[in-house]
């Protein structure tokens, strides 16, 4: 008996070994370099990998600037409490597959049997093993490691997407924080002229009529920018519940979107970059092979998923003992096992053709992504180099023609309010662009292959009059490190 | 050839065969025939005044066979309305308005005219009586002179006084764009009413958008430019007489929809002729202004004793404004308090103009459209002239001014601030 104990123990011993590959760190370290890689910017676990109050300084430190896209990136990372709820798949995937490793505890069962009129009571024991989970634990340990693989993809994907809307987030939020800014001053020239329009009336010199017209105008610039204000105030709360900031009033971010990077980005392996890249891909191609491990130990656990070994020991009612090997198996009278290959084939070619799909939507995305980004240049150097200089050159006569009483003052503040209009266009063919560089840089699953771009341009603050523009933090530059904590 | 053609030929040979005659008799020798600007002077062709029309040249002649010859060349130009203002205008023999065609009574003329435009043009001697097919309306009288060719005009001057040619194909358009001059005629008689001086102005309008240069021939009622010769004040040239003259001025009105009250400071004038002929003097009316009506000429005629700086210009407020704009708010009596700083703030170069009225606005040196001149006015000797358009100077010095010479007054003759005492004296309270 004590021979059958020992025969037993040893592959199970020999199996528990197996928990040694984890990794210690739950592969925090991992999926922070693939984020790191792909953003440029570092992640934490709270707690595990960061001390708690170290984030919260860095936090803080952030805070205090006024954010870029960057900055907003890297705080999303830092901050976001989602994404670290998702980190916590990390531990409980690592747990599974800790769990993966052991072998399932053997089945003890015990019978008494009393004999009718008295006499010894009768014992029955048997110890059963289930020998398909023994035969069958490197395969199954093989398909957890993917498993834990895709949780660590799945995880980095995660903080990639939360990258990506942040960054999405901070662009229409510092879209709409400018476009306040114009609506501001577009409110503010159709107040001078109402002004204007008030004493001109009260001198006598225009009708009831021209009053109420000027005065509508004036009224519609204001309803303009107060939407323009509670745009920004929405914005500026989607961006804080991603950056994780409970205090959304309390973000300062910078007020101009940058200006363009000075060259257009390759077309060229934007493609072959994103399917190397691309991490919910990566996890469907573990997926592929995760089914393709199972449908090897289909059909044998198809047809005998109860098979299990042991050993049985008996006391007779005359007191003699009796022990034996045990078997349990399934007769394959009724289901042969086929079914369940034919599903897990199914599963098996299901993958591989998901994966082919997520392939062709990928290239097919990388391409319209790349698409709306040229058309989104070519409409800001459309503003910027023809459409702002030709107001600002309309403007500029329209004040001679005041100066020559060719125009009247009217006809001026409309032509500056016009110039301010154009301005906000712009602004929004500005957001626009950044918004699809953001979408570029998410279907192709990591950081673009474009040189730094500049600090916002110049020319472009006469719009605004006698406003001042903070500094800003220096704005995407991808193939910098040195400034990340690493 | 008609029977009329060959009659009209004859009347024509014996008509030059006059006219020869007296030249002959006129001028002793004939000129080369190759002559430069010349002017029939008292001492050279005949005994009769010169007419002078300022900023304008007369235009040059030579007698061939007796026939006072003119070549009249219809042409795009270039041309200066007043300093800061160049128009791309349509004119005759590189000006605008056309040289003066000056003749006598009896004059056998032959103008050829070639046509250097790009549509064609004909000439209609306005006034002028002459034979049918000569007086130049395209269609009616005659082919319009296609682009590229000469027509030649002959025909004997039966008349003189004070008349003017112009095209009439298109007449809207061309004469818009600056095609006119004045045709002036003396009488066969030098002796016959002589003056001193013979002025002639011929007055006309333009649209000139500011900041273009090209006038508009499709205004109808918003003219912007007045010129006299061709002119705007302060690019006129003044008249210069001396104290004592007897003064001619002929003005000749030309433009296209606006008539002119011509009005002259310091004297009284009599209208003495019409483009019809001269009043007789039992029928000339004392005046100070003259109305000038559109398409018509009017000779008035004054002794100018007393000196001065005399100013003579079209009565009609907006006809002495260069590129006034209309569209404009009414901002008189507007109370500007804080506005300029306001506006400042997004428009660092606006000021608000004409809340006090708009003297001075030719002072302030704002800048302004390229190629216009919508504020200008001129200097005067007491300082900014508010002028301008149809606006010129009589000058009447005791002796001949010149053209920048400002008249001296005698002290004691010149409007100053009154002084306390007279007030006082004479009972006039300010406050």
């Amino acid at each position: 008996m004590k021979v059958i104990f020992l025969w037993m123990l040893v592959p199970i011993l020999g199996l528990m070994t197996g928990c040694a590959f984890l990794p210690r760190d739950a592969g925090i370290g991992e999926v922070a370099t693939l984020v790191e890689e792909r953003t440029g910017e570092p992640l934490y676990w709270p707690g595990v990998s960061l001390d708690e109050e170290v984030l919260a300084l860095r936090v803080q430190e952030l805070l205090e600037q006024p954010l870029s896209a960057v900055g907003a990136t890297r705080l999303a990372l830092l901050n976001n409490p989602s994404l670290h709820a998702q980190l916590e798949d990390l531990g409980i995937a690592r747990a599974d597959l800790v769990r993966a490793g052991l072998l399932r505890n053997p089945v003890l069962s015990a019978t008494v049997l009393f004999p009718e009129g008295g006499g010894r009571t009768q014992l029955e024991f048997s110890l059963v093993q289930e020998f398909l989970h023994v035969v069958q634990l490197p395969l199954k340990r093989r398909v957890a490691t993917k498993n834990f693989e895709q949780v660590k993809l799945r995880t980095a994907d995660a903080a990639l997407t939360l990258a990506a809307e942040t960054r999405e987030a901070f662009y229409q939020a510092q879209g709409s924080l400018w476009l306040r800014e114009i609506h501001g001053l577009i409110e503010e020239v159709a107040e001078a002229a109402a002004d204007v329009a008030e004493r001109l009336h009260r001198a006598g010199n225009i009708t009831d009529l021209a009053l109420a017209r000027e005065m509508e105008r004036y009224q519609q610039a204001r309803l303009a920018h107060m939407q323009a204000r509670t745009r920004q105030a929405l914005d500026q709360e989607k961006l804080a519940v991603l950056l994780g900031v409970t205090q959304s009033e309390s973000l300062r971010i910078a007020p101009r979107l940058p200006a363009l990077p000075p060259a257009e980005i390759d077309e060229i392996d934007l493609e072959e970059r994103a399917l190397a890249q691309r991490l919910d891909l990566a996890v469907m191609r573990l997926e592929r092979e995760v089914r393709a491990e199972a449908l090897r130990g289909t059909r044998f656990s198809a047809m005998q998923p109860d098979l299990g070994l042991g050993a049985e020991v008996e006391r007779e009612s005359d007191g003699t003992w009796l022990a034996g090997p045990k078997v349990r198996m399934n007769l394959p009278i009724f289901d042969a096992g086929g079914s369940a290959v034919a599903a897990q084939q199914g599963w098996w070619r299901q993958a591989l053709r998901q994966e082919a799909a997520l392939e062709a939507q990928i290239r097919s995305d990388v391409r319209q992504a790349w698409l709306a980004l040229q058309q989104a240049r070519a409409e800001v150097e459309h503003y910027r180099q023809i459409l702002l200089p030709l107001h600002d050159q309309i403007l500029e006569e329209s004040q001679l023609h005041y100066n020559a009483m060719q125009l009247g003052v009217f006809d001026l503040l409309e032509a500056k309010q016009r110039q301010l209009e154009i301005g906000s266009r712009h602004v929004n063919a500005r957001r626009d662009y950044w918004l699809a560089h953001s979408r570029l840089t998410w279907v192709v699953g990591g950081l673009l292959p474009e040189p730094v771009s500049p600090e916002i341009d110049e020319d472009l603050e006469g719009l605004f009059g006698t406003e001042e523009v903070p500094a800003t933090e220096p704005e995407m530059v991808p193939d910098s490190h040195q400034e990340h904590d690493h | 050839m008609t029977r009329r053609q060959m009659l009209a030929r004859s009347a024509a040979v014996f008509a030059g065969g006059v006219l020869l005659k007296e030249v002959g008799e006129a001028q002793g020798a004939p000129p080369p025939p190759s002559a430069g600007n010349q002017r029939p002077g008292a001492d050279a062709i005949n005994r009769h005044l010169p007419v002078h029309t300022p900023n304008v040249e007369n235009l040059p002649w030579k007698i061939v066979d007796g026939v006072k010859v003119f070549h009249l060349i219809a042409e795009p130009v270039r041309h200066e309305l007043a300093p800061g203002l160049r128009v791309d205008g349509w004119g005759y023999n590189g000006r605008v308005h056309g040289p003066t065609i000056e003749a006598v009574e009896g004059d056998r003329v032959r103008i050829y005219v070639t046509n250097r435009l790009p549509e064609p043009t004909s000439v209609h001697w306005h006034g002028i009586l002459l034979p049918n097919g000569m007086d130049g309306v395209a269609g009616l009288n005659q082919r319009p002179i296609p682009p590229g060719e000469t027509y030649r005009y002959e025909f004997t001057l039966r008349q003189h006084g004070t008349h003017m040619y112009h095209p009439h194909f298109d007449e809207m358009t061309q004469m818009a764009m600056g095609m006119m001059g004045l045709f002036i005629i003396h009488p066969r008689d030098s002796r016959a009413y002589r003056v001193d001086q013979d002025f002639a102005l011929l007055l006309s309008e333009w649209k000139i958008q500011v900041g273009t240069s090209r006038p508009d021939p499709g205004e109808m009622v918003d003219f912007n430019i007045l010129t006299m010769n061709g002119r705007a004040f302060p690019g006129t040239e003044p008249l210069l007489v001396r104290q004592g003259e007897k003064v001619r001025i002929r003005l000749v009105n030309l433009s296209a929809m606006s008539h002119h009250p011509i009005h002259l400071h310091g004297y009284k004038f009599l209208v003495t002729a019409t483009d019809g002929g001269k009043i007789p003097p039992s029928a000339q009316w004392p005046e100070t202004t003259v109305l000038v009506p559109v398409g018509s000429s009017r000779d008035i005629e004054f002794n100018a004793d007393e000196p001065g700086d005399w100013a003579l210009h079209c009565h009609m407020t907006h006809h002495l404004m260069n590129q006034m704009g209309h569209d404009i708010p009414n901002m008189i009596g507007m109370d500007p308090s804080g506005l300029d700083e306001k506006i400042q703030r997004f428009l660092p170069g606006y000021m608000t103009m004409g809340h006090t009225g708009m003297g001075g606005m030719g002072t302030m040196g704002m800048p302004v459209p390229r190629n216009s001149i919508p504020m200008l006015g001129g200097e005067g000797p007491f300082g900014h002239i508010d002028m301008a358009g149809m606006f010129t100077i009589v000058k009447v010095h005791p002796t001949r001014p010149a053209p920048d010479d400002w008249y001296e007054h005698p002290p004691g003759t010149v409007a100053e601030p009154a002084p306390e005492q007279d007030l006082r004296r004479d009972g006039i309270k300010t406050g």
